[in-house]
């Protein structure tokens, strides 16, 4: 095994938070290495916050470029894991993203268009996604952030919590409101055909 | 367990019953009203999940990960430790970086042109001569004896 591989295979054992500790320091591997373990998950979370790939890109792109000029922004004396903090960085960016684009919103009894002269009643599985797409984007921003992380990601509530810098009872509220608000919507849209 | 337990239970973790947390799951296994009811419950959420599941989503770019890294590149690694910023101190200490820091002599020359200015606006003690410069000094403003 050459030095490169080794440096390489050392670095792939590392912790995140090792490896912002070398980042601190410049040390650009660390900061590949990272961007490498975690630019598709960060990518996820963005792109299921803005529902547009190119600027999802770019949310994980300034993020990652934010913890390469700033890293000592990422406080290792809070206790807090290098995910919680990043996840949150990621989640700022898309909420001032979505506030300067001003979201499209379905509104209160739109009518789905159906473009086949001969529908059945029953919605395709596009429609379905699409109407899917736009109930979760007129949730109110906390509910859809707390639906997003945990139950797409699969993040436990309580980091999910300090993600959003909120109690543990507050997330829980929010998850159990924005899930809640879906079933119900969902329900009329599936009722209505 | 309550039905409205159950479904706030649902609700927070999910229809995989199995990865509630542990607490939790063994009080639901130990109840003895573990009913139709909440099997159905149970279904319904799983149902409301399938929808969720199809939350359309488009995989990114395959060059992702290579740009973030490119772009870093193009960015100068910061010098700055961070035991020598904290959070409160951090604005102050950006625009020092970004004022003074990298231009010396422009903050030399600024603070000798303000020393000038100063200087000259003022009549100074030192104009007068040196027994007035003492008396003047001593009784500032009062009579003098």
């Amino acid at each position: 095994m050459n030095t490169m591989a080794a440096e390489r295979q050392t670095l792939h054992d590392e912790t995140d938070e090792a490896l912002i500790k070398l980042v601190t320091d410049g040390d650009r591997s660390a900061f590949a290495e990272l961007a490498q373990r975690h630019s598709t998950r960060y990518y996820r979370v963005a792109y299921r916050m803005v529902f547009d790939k190119n600027d999802a890109e770019d949310i994980v792109q300034e993020a990652f470029l934010k913890l390469w000029d700033k890293p000592y922004r990422w406080d290792s004396n809070q206790q807090s894991k290098f995910s919680t903090w990043f996840h949150r960085v990621v989640v700022n960016l898309c909420i001032d993203r979505n506030r300067k684009k001003r979201p499209f919103q379905l509104k209160e009894g739109m009518e789905i268009v159906d473009n086949k002269a001969s529908a059945a009643d029953s919605l395709d599985t596009q429609q379905k996604q699409q109407i899917l797409k736009q109930l979760i984007i007129g949730l109110p921003e906390r509910q859809q952030i707390a639906l997003n992380l945990c139950y797409y990601e699969g993040i436990s509530n309580k980091e999910a919590a300090d993600i959003m810098g909120v109690g543990l009872k507050a997330l829980q509220s929010l998850l159990i409101r924005g899930k809640n608000t879906l079933r119900e919507k969902t329900k009329q849209y599936c009722e209505r055909g | 367990m309550k039905r409205s337990e159950f479904l706030k239970y649902l609700n927070l973790y999910g229809s995989e019953v199995k990865r509630w947390p542990e607490g939790i799951r063994k009080d639901v296994f130990n109840s003895n009203d573990r009913s139709a009811e909440l099997q159905d419950l149970v279904d319904e959420e799983r149902q409301f999940e399938e929808l969720l599941d199809a939350l359309p989503f488009e995989e990114p770019g395959s060059d992702l990960t290579e740009r973030i890294i490119m772009s870093a590149g193009r960015h100068p690694a910061v010098e700055e430790s961070a035991e020598d910023i904290n959070d409160e101190g951090s604005f102050l200490y950006e625009l020092f970086l970004r004022f003074l820091s990298p231009k010396p002599v422009m903050a030399l020359a600024l603070t000798l042109v303000v020393g000038f200015v100063v200087g000259y606006s003022e009549p100074l003690l030192s104009e007068l001569n040196g027994e007035e410069n003492i008396v003047a000094f001593l009784y500032n403003g009062e009579d003098m004896p």
